[in-house]
This record gives structure tokens, C-alpha cells and sequence, in this order.
């Protein structure tokens, strides 16, 4: 769903590329996963800039 | 089924093997949802049966109470046939489990991807020109079959000795349990031969990279690689065979989201997921090992849960218009898969099988519509066994 967002490592989990932050033109698709992530595992942080 | 007493209150004495609940469970499920959330039956020596989204995920992720050393009801009680990691519970499932992943990434399947491409088309080519097919036996449940002997570097011509343990295990084996024991024990004599095979000379095949695997330095013991060989034959090749069925009898039935499908590819990733959600096919099941509270619900030790993650995908508080397939749906925390710790492993292969069989069919194959009598299967998997269509 995101690829920009997520990497995946030998064993197939997702971690968050970098430290997670998310530029406003991926913010969409970092609600996208939340929005479609099984285990509940994705929190998504708003802060104002 | 004739001979098994009929049901009449599904909240107290609810069959997972009543005609009515393998034709179409969802309205007895609904009504559950709405008057009795968790019910029992006597059958089967107790089970209780969960139907909301929340109450599933609880018992999935409350691995002290609830043991995966069970995971299919049956009449009588088991010798247990391990397949770890999905008969492991903690500690010992991790390090099984983490053994099964890497050959099961996104990306090792994009490895397989031609192969199930090329597959898809040798299939349909047998049934193109004819204008009809059994679209269950002659195509979906080829699919899974003969990309699972692939990656084991298995002769693609024993799919029928497979297809044959598949129900003695998990369909046959519900009322007899010797049945499943006489599968097992034919699987176990099947593996070690190629197990001392490939330890003599191993290939590029998931059955070698057992072999070779280690865990904290350690070669698997042939049993745990005979075991999760079972696993792999039963968990990936019933289950997607049900998947990839139910994709193309929604399609076969609802012409409106064929044609908008055909028309709007792209929308096939949600479109996969919808129908994962709506036509899951797996039901699990626990073994109560401490008793504990659920909403006021006692469950004792002994008996078992019946954990339908279809019914949990169909659960109105977590997905709206539940009932409704909607293939462009944009919130789908689906539980198809499973929850927690034994969240399926090959849930990347299933994603593949299930897009390549519905992109190629379509491609080929754009309209058709049910040809006469669909049968679903019973127990454990729920898919199709018959899927006449015409085109």
C-alpha cells in the first residue's frame, strides 16, 4: 500500500523507513495503511509545522 | 450430513456441519452477532462459537488461555498431529514460525509470479474453447496445488495424492479421526523419502532450505521439518483453492463488479482484499487450557473455540455494511488471515495466487455467469467444490 513508507526486512515484517516522519504529499497513504493494518500496529502522529 | 441431528437454536447447540451453516452460514452468524455473541453447543464435546470482530481477536491474541495444540473440532478427541508453527503455542512457536518466513516475502513471490502467470494460462487452455468449466476443479483448486508442489520441488502430478489428504484431514477426519492419523501417517512416509533425498543432494527447493535451516545453530529435528511439511501441503493449498473459488463465484454472480473489475484493474488489490474479507476462508480453532471470562461468558478448560475470522470479517461494528462486497472498500482491516501470533505465513502467497487467477481468467475470459449447482465444502476451509460457469 505504501512502499514509501514502509521497508520491509528478511522475514517480511514492515518497519517505517527512517524515523517515520512523513512529508504532506505521503501523509494520504500513511492514514491508508493505518486504515488497513490487521494487527492494529500502525500509529499515525499529527504535528503542526 | 442427513444423519446428524438437526439444529434447533444455534446459540445452545450450534453444528459447524449443518447443511444450512456450509450453504450459506452468514444469516445464522448475524443473528448470533445480535442475540447470543458467544454461543455453545454440547456437539463435539463443547465448543463455543465468538461471532464479533473483538471478541475473535481477543481469544486469537490470548495465547495463555486459549492452545493452538488443537485447531480443528472434531467428534473425537485427537492424537494430536503436530504441524508447528500453527500447533505451537509460546515458547516454542517463535522460533518455528520465524524458520517459515523468509521463503514467503513479498519478494520471494514476485520470484514465483511468472510461474503462477504461465500456470493460470495452461489451465484456461484447456477450457477456453469449450464454453464451460468447473471452474473450482479445473482452476482454482489447480492453482494452489501445483505452485505449492513447485516451491517443494515436488512432482506437480501428485496434486491428486494431496487433494486426497487435504480432505482426509480436514473434512473426513472431523468425524473420524482415524482417517486424519492415516492421512498424517502417509504424509510422514511421503516427506521422509524426500527428505533423505534432498539431505543427500540438496536443490533450490523449500524442502532443502528446511533441511538446511538452523535455528540458534541447530538443524531442525526431522520431525519439526516433517511437521511443518504437513503445514505447508494442508494450510496452502485447501485454502487458496477456497480463496481463489469464491473470487470467481462472486464474479460468476455479480456481473456488475466483473465488468467494473475488467474495466478498472487497478482496482484489483482492493478488490482481492474485499473478497478475502467478505469469503474468508479459514475457521481456526483453540483448545481452552485455563478457564477465563469473555463478556460475562465462562470458558471452561477442555472444551474448544471455534475462532471464525469470516465471522469477525462480516461483524457490522468493524465493518460497515458488512454484508455488502464492495470491491473498491477503503478500510479493510480484514482478519482473513488470522490474528496475532499465527497470522498466516504464506498470506503473500495466497495474495499472489488469488490476483494472478482472477487477472488471468478475466483477461481470458471477461463474461461469464453460473452454469448449474454450486457445492461448498465443509468444515474447517469454506470455498467452492463445484463452480460450473459457461462463457
Amino acid at each position: 500500500l505504501a512502499p514509501e513508507l514502509f521497508r520491509l526486512d528478511e522475514l517480511g515484517n514492515a518497519h517505517e523507513i527512517g524515523d517515520g516522519s512523513v512529508s504532506d504529499a505521503l501523509a494520504e497513504k500513511a492514514w491508508l495503511a493505518k486504515a488497513n493494518c490487521p494487527e492494529l500496529a500502525i500509529e499515525v502522529i499529527e504535528e503542526d509545522t | 450430513m442427513s444423519t446428524r441431528p438437526p439444529v434447533n437454536d444455534w446459540s445452545t447447540d450450534f453444528d459447524h456441519l449443518d447443511p444450512r451453516w456450509i450453504e450459506n452460514p452468514y444469516p445464522i452468524w448475524q443473528e448470533l452477532r445480535e442475540t447470543c455473541p458467544i454461543a455453545h453447543t454440547e456437539r463435539f464435546r463443547g465448543v463455543y462459537f465468538p461471532s464479533r470482530y473483538e471478541d475473535v481477536r481477543a481469544v486469537a491474541y490470548d495465547t495463555e488461555h486459549f492452545s493452538s495444540r488443537r485447531i480443528i473440532v472434531r467428534e473425537t478427541p485427537p492424537p494430536r498431529i503436530p504441524a508447528p508453527p500453527i500447533t505451537s503455542d509460546p515458547p516454542e512457536h517463535r522460533p518455528a514460525r520465524m524458520v517459515l518466513l523468509p521463503p514467503f516475502t513479498p519478494d520471494a513471490m514476485k520470484k514465483l509470479e511468472p510461474r503462477a502467470r504461465a500456470l493460470a494460462n495452461e489451465l484456461i487452455d484447456k477450457f477456453a474453447k469449450r464454453g464451460s468449466a468447473d471452474a473450482a476443479v479445473e482452476y482454482a483448486q489447480e492453482i494452489p496445488v501445483r505452485l505449492i508442489a513447485h516451491m517443494l520441488g515436488l512432482p506437480e502430478a501428485d496434486g491428486n495424492l494431496y487433494r486426497k489428504w487435504i480432505k482426509m484431514v480436514l473434512e473426513d477426519g472431523i468425524t473420524d479421526v482415524s482417517i486424519a492419523v492415516e492421512a498424517a501417517g502417509e504424509m510422514t512416509h511421503y516427506f521422509m523419502g524426500y527428505v533423505h533425498q534432498r539431505t543427500e543432494k540438496p536443490g533450490d527447493d523449500l524442502i532443502s532450505y528446511l533441511i538446511k535451516a538452523r535455528h540458534n545453530g541447530q538443524p531442525l529435528s526431522v520431525e519439526n521439518v516433517i511437521g511443518s511439511l504437513r503445514l505447508l501441503l494442508i494450510a496452502g493449498i485447501d485454502t487458496t483453492w477456497s480463496g481463489i473459488g469464491s473470487c470467481i463465484w462472486h464474479l460468476a454472480t455479480h456481473p456488475e463488479d466483473r465488468r467494473r473489475l475488467v474495466a478498472e484493474p487497478a482496482l484489483m488489490p482492493t478488490a482481492i482484499e474485499e473478497f478475502l474479507r467478505a469469503y474468508a476462508p479459514v475457521t481456526m480453532a483453540r483448545e481452552v487450557v485455563k478457564e477465563t471470562k469473555l463478556h460475562g461468558c465462562t470458558f471452561k478448560p477442555g472444551q474448544m473455540v471455534l475462532l471464525s475470522f469470516p465471522a469477525a470479517n462480516r461483524d457490522p461494528a468493524m465493518f460497515p455494511d458488512a454484508e455488502k462486497v464492495i470491491i473498491d472498500r477503503k478500510e479493510n482491516r480484514h482478519a482473513a488471515f488470522g490474528l496475532g501470533i499465527h497470522r498466516c505465513v504464506g498470506s503473500n502467497l495466497a495474495r499472489l495466487e488469488m490476483t494472478v487467477a482472477v487477472e488471468e481468467l478475466l483477461k481470458r475470459i471477461p463474461d461469464f455467469g453460473l452454469a448449474g449447482e454450486v457445492t461448498w465444502s465443509e468444515g474447517t476451509v469454506r470455498g467452492p467444490r463445484k463452480l460450473p460457469i459457461r462463457f
